[in-house]
């Protein structure tokens, strides 16, 4: 093209306001930019993303006068998308254009020395005109799309999102790994700020998921293969098995079964609190209410299969099933999180009986948990109960462990539910066991949900609840009381910051850990989809302001706990919003890309291999065969939806010409440093 | 090992007729701001202190805390509360309560804590005083003659014998009270005292001084010097109360007439005082320069006079801090306890059955035999004020004199020393300065 047209630059220096202009003297680098070759126009303005601003570009365009435009103000993170919409409207290809960022990079950086701003920026804006001559016209890369979307994660997050997808007509694969629906949400009792009953809710969003044809759930089965990019997700499921209980066996048939079952395990549900065997009922709250066998604790002993009489009902081999491949447009991730587990010796857990965790609280609190009618531990009337804060949560500044689940990383974030949760079961306790002794034992409160922001503490303060205060530098210890073996209590000793930053001793028959949330334990299936984490093990957005339920991937998306501790509240926003995104890239039947990707020329690569190994992006480029005038060349080739563009094959390739990023050529830097080195004289 | 007991919050609530939310209190220190006795550090940041103190349960802080003797009920603390507590209120309450627990008979316990319990009380000490007027009195002496020979109804004897009695029990009573709160305060203080001059005591462990309060209280001089400041300043002039409600006048510019109450509590202090002068001075001249010829006083003796103008001021005092707590006019009486009422209401009768008898006394239109009678009353609602006195209301005037006692000698013996302590610095450092 540039030897069929002379390339014609126009340089547009934008004043930002006086936050280039006071340090810059704009006037002079227009005018030293006006003398550079190939530049045929060079405006300046106050606010170049203004009305005006955008009209100078598109006019001059127009006009003829310029096929090359070149602006320079903030940094293109802001502002590139507009600029290359002027230059689009003004009729040329949007990717000629090239954006000089001299406010972050020159005139804020350097404000005390304006003469030497003035000369860096007339260099930046020549090293931009330099790049601009060799830009090539190029294509948005479109994909066309498949309409299915793919929930992996059947809790609150899952289930809303699946449900706002398949509203929009899209169909939608929920996949959830355990027997039931329901998650974490499932095993809550009431919740707050409404108060209302968690299963109720929960059950009625089930049903509107059941009851749509658009949604085919996938329970029992896990991810196995991930493959593909936005548009066209190639995934493998497998099913962990069937139920291994066929049709429905009658609560005492199931009794039956329990007893003889030699296996026991802790009770998930109810987070290791009370004990079940591998054959187990549905809890409340699940869907569906079919009664399963936990395969990862079952031996296959068949005792519970000779107690019912060799029953039919109970499957105990499970048929590999088949895999299941499925095709997805967008993949949404609401894998939830764990509860923290505690290490051994945390704040007496595992040491003492008498310290549970608040997950734990909230299901024996709930209807047919042990504190449903009376208040008894190991049948000794509870009088006090303590509840420690910030279990597992916030672990800076102070001798912290990592907790069991925590892969030996200290947790700094802040769980966030904990604080609201803790109080409303004291609340909890104050009403139905009016007379017990609640102790608050936190770190720092902070019991945001809106417009019932303060209620909870209200309440707990005014029903006599005590609030003492640690630091993170002397945290509570829970210890045996030395004066009185047959004191079945603990006490736990707290330096409490409210008292003056005295040693107090509470007693207490029950201590609650309020435990925060820690990630799902997912590490499979994010190796096999090469989804980032943060520094917190959580799933990590693109951006938390511009693009904050996004991945690095596109068109794959977050929703809830999977990224960051939430409450319900906000796990159904992200989880909706999610939905929006994937409907967004749905609605048409294509996806457009940036064409700023590896491009290779057959002809000159060799075929070395080097980029292939060095990408970091599965499946973006691999060798293929190519028979060109007779003769099979082996070569490397690029696929544009899974390549990032970041260049890495460029470097290590050692056929100059043979790969190179559009957008990007090495031509292009070269150029571009050339003139960056130039003497400015002014 | 301080072991937290939320228990004693409830106890002290028992102390006062109302409900009071200081269970919401979350220890902002507003109170301990507006507070016009508070001072800097932790243990004189009252009420603050005294209320977290109460919510975790450390009873011996809050006895050994001399503060809340000071407080007079200004009630800043109560407006100034973002959480409704009732600062004031809780003061209020934990001064009954410490005071039923420094007393060591139990009977302020039941009479703060129980209503029905002072009205038993009144109505036995009534019956029974009555039972020995009638035993050792004789009726048959009382006639219609002038003048009125008050002795000749029941022998002078009787009542003195009588009269000393109690007052010996009471005596020591009160004694082993103010014993167990003194050593309550400088056990608490001891602590307190030595944390605060802790480098005082690291570059002078040698000095005794520092680590005992003993020394503190007995510095004789100060001691002295303090009471006769406390006897003078607070007990005639009520210093601290007069000092407290300009402060709330100044601050919170409020429309209640505030100094109202500290010239009715004057009224009834003095008119008390002034009564209790003349009872003494008749029954030294009686027994030292024997009767007057005749019996009769007239109403322009010396003594007399002192006894009818402190009776009207004590009538009317009282008359004021009744109707007062009656209408609930003031904020810091809104909530009286019977045994309140029961000091106010001895108080009047004894003002009353005065008057009554001075009447009869001098207006012969009265019958005398009235005068005979109501003497009698006279002497019973005495017996009645002074019996309930190391337990009821009137407790006050012991615990608080004594708690400004020992606060004015603690902050006398610091001040002294932080002096010493700046004095030996500056050595230091001249020292260093010199090297």
């Amino acid at each position: 093209m540039s030897e069929k047209e002379e390339t014609k630059v126009g340089v547009y220096i934008c004043h930002c306001g006086g936050n280039i202009s006071d340090i810059v003297d704009v006037e002079k680098v227009r005018q030293e930019l006006e003398k550079y070759p190939n530049v045929v126009v060079s405006r300046r303005n106050m606010f170049m993303c203004s009305n005006a601003g955008q009209e100078l570009i598109e006019e001059d365009i127009k006009a003829g006068k310029v096929n090359r435009v070149v602006v320079a103000s903030c940094s293109p993170s802001l502002h590139e998308m507009t600029f290359r919409g002027a230059t689009r409207r003004g009729g040329l290809n949007e990717f000629l254009y090239e954006q000089v960022n001299i406010r972050e990079q020159d005139s804020w950086v350097h404000s005390h020395q304006p003469d030497e701003a003035t000369r860096k920026a007339v260099s930046l804006i020549r090293g931009g005109v330099a790049k601009a001559m060799q830009l090539d016209p190029l294509e948005s890369i479109k994909i066309t799309t498949r309409k299915k979307a793919l929930v992996l994660g059947g809790g609150v997050g899952g289930l809303r999102a699946a449900k706002e997808l398949a509203a929009s007509g899209i169909p939608v694969e929920l996949v959830e790994k355990s027997p039931y629906l329901g998650g974490r949400m499932a095993s809550l009792d009431t919740i707050y700020p409404t108060g209302e009953v968690a299963a109720d809710l929960l059950n009625s969003l089930i049903q509107e998921i059941i009851s749509n044809s658009l949604i085919t759930l996938r329970l029992n089965t896990e991810v196995v293969e991930f493959t593909g990019y936005i548009g066209n997700f190639n995934v493998s499921l497998k099913e962990i098995g069937s139920r291994g209980i066929i049709g429905k066996l009658d609560p005492r048939e199931l009794r039956i079964a329990a007893n003889a079952c030699p296996e026991i395990i802790p009770n998930e549900y109810d987070f290791r609190g009370i004990p079940r065997k591998a054959i187990g009922s549905a809890k409340p709250g699940n869907y569906p209410q079919i009664d399963s066998i936990d395969w990862n604790y079952c031996t296959r002993c068949g005792k519970c299969k000779e107690a019912l009489e060799n029953t039919e009902r109970i499957q105990l081999e499970i048929s590999e099933s088949d895999l299941i491949h499925l095709t997805a447009g967008v993949v949404i991730l609401a894998t939830g999180f764990d509860h923290y587990i505690p290490y051994n010796g945390e704040f007496g857990w595992e040491v003492h009986p008498n310290v549970i965790t608040l997950p734990q609280f909230v299901r024996m609190m709930s209807p047919g948990g042990i504190f449903e009618k009376k208040f008894e531990w190991h049948g000794r009337e509870i009088h006090s109960v303590a509840i420690i804060h910030c279990v597992g949560s916030r672990q800076a500044d102070g001798n912290f462990k990592p907790g069991q689940n925590c892969d030996g990383m200290l947790n700094e974030y802040c769980s966030r539910v904990c604080c609201s949760a803790s109080l409303q079961a004291a609340n909890e306790i104050k009403e139905r066991f009016p007379e017990t002794n609640v102790y608050n034992i936190y770190r720092d409160i902070r019991t945001y949900a809106r417009f019932t922001e303060e209620d909870y503490y209200e309440k707990a303060s005014k029903n006599g609840v005590i609030f003492l205060k640690y630091n993170s530098t002397s945290l509570p210890e829970v210890v045996k009381p030395s004066n009185s073996l047959r004191d079945r209590r603990v006490h736990i000793k707290v330096k409490d910051q409210l008292t003056f930053c005295q040693e107090l001793e509470v007693p207490a028959d029950l201590v609650i850990l309020a435990v925060g949330m820690v990630p799902s334990n997912q590490k499979t299936l994010i190796n096999q989809m090469k989804v980032p984490i943060g520094s917190d093990r959580f799933l990590l957005e693109v951006h938390p302001k511009l693009r904050p339920i996004e991945m690095a991937s596109p068109g794959i998306m977050l929703a809830g706990t999977s990224q960051a501790p939430m409450d319900i509240t906000e796990t159904s926003a992200a989880a909706s919003a999610a939905a929006s995104k994937g409907a967004i890239i749905l609605a048409k039947n294509f996806t457009e890309l940036e064409p700023f990707v590896a491009l290779v020329d057959p002809e000159i690569c060799n075929g070395t291999g080097l980029c292939v190994n060095e990408c970091e992006y599965m499946g973006a480029i691999q060798m293929v065969d190519t028979i060109i005038n007779g003769v099979t060349i082996k070569h490397a080739q690029v696929n544009a939806a899974l390549c990032k563009g970041c260049g890495a094959c460029v470097a290590v390739c050692p056929t100059p010409g043979a790969i190179d990023v559009r957008g990007y050529k090495l031509g292009a830097i070269k150029e571009m440093i050339k003139a960056f080195v130039e003497d400015v004289k002014l | 090992m301080t072991l937290i007991n939320p228990e004693t919050l409830k106890e002290i609530k028992t102390y006062s007729t109302k409900d009071f939310s200081v269970d919401a209190c979350f220890n902002c220190g507003n109170c301990t701001a507006i507070c016009p006795i508070s001072e800097e550090g932790t243990e004189k940041g009252i009420p603050r202190t005294l209320i977290r103190y109460a919510q975790v349960g450390l009873k011996n802080k809050l006895l050994g805390n001399r503060l809340m003797w000071l407080c007079s009920y200004c009630n800043d603390c109560t407006e100034t509360c973002p959480r409704n507590a009732e600062p004031g209120e809780f003061m209020m309450a934990t001064r009954r309560w410490a005071m039923s627990q420094y007393e060591v008979t139990g009977i302020a316990k039941l009479l703060n804590s129980n209503p029905l319990f002072g009205i038993a009380a009144m109505g036995i000490i009534f019956l029974i005083s009555l039972f020995l007027f009638g035993v050792f009195g004789n009726p048959t002496n009382i006639s219609s003659e002038r003048p009125i020979i008050i002795f000749n109804l029941v022998p002078k004897i009787v009542i003195e014998i009588i009269g000393i009695g109690i007052a010996l029990i009471l005596i020591a009573i009160i004694g082993l009270s103010i014993i167990n709160m003194y050593r309550l305060i400088s056990k608490e203080y001891d602590s307190n005292f030595i944390q605060g001059f802790e480098i005082a005591r690291n570059t002078r462990k040698n000095d005794k001084k520092l680590n005992t309060v003993f020394h503190l209280i007995f510095s004789p001089i100060i001691m002295v010097k303090q009471a006769i400041a406390v006897i003078i300043k607070e007990i005639f002039g009520q210093y601290r109360q007069l000092q407290c409600t300009l402060e709330a006048l100044n601050k919170r510019k409020r429309r209640e007439f505030i100094i109202y109450r500290w010239i009715m509590h004057l009224l009834i202090l003095w008119g008390f005082f002034g009564l209790g002068v003349a009872t003494i001075l008749n029954m030294l001249r009686d027994n030292f320069l024997g009767s007057i010829p005749n019996g009769y006083v007239p109403v322009t003796y010396p003594i007399r006079i002192i006894g009818i103008i402190s009776g009207i001021a004590l009538m009317v005092g009282v008359t004021l801090a009744g109707l007062s707590r009656y209408r609930k006019s003031l904020r810091y009486n809104e909530h009286s306890l019977t045994c309140d009422w029961i000091f106010l209401f001895n108080l009047f009768m004894i003002g009353l059955t005065g008057f009554i008898l001075t009447a009869s006394y001098y207006l012969t239109f009265i019958p005398a035999e009235l005068g005979y009678w109501v003497f009698v009353l006279h002497m019973i609602f005495i017996i009645e004020l002074v019996i309930l006195a190391p337990f009821g209301k009137f407790a006050h005037v012991w615990y608080r004199s004594f708690a400004l006692w020992i606060h004015y000698g603690m902050q006398a013996r610091e001040h002294k020393l932080a002096n010493e302590l700046k004095r030996e610095k500056a050595k230091i450092e001249k020292a260093k300065a010199a090297a």
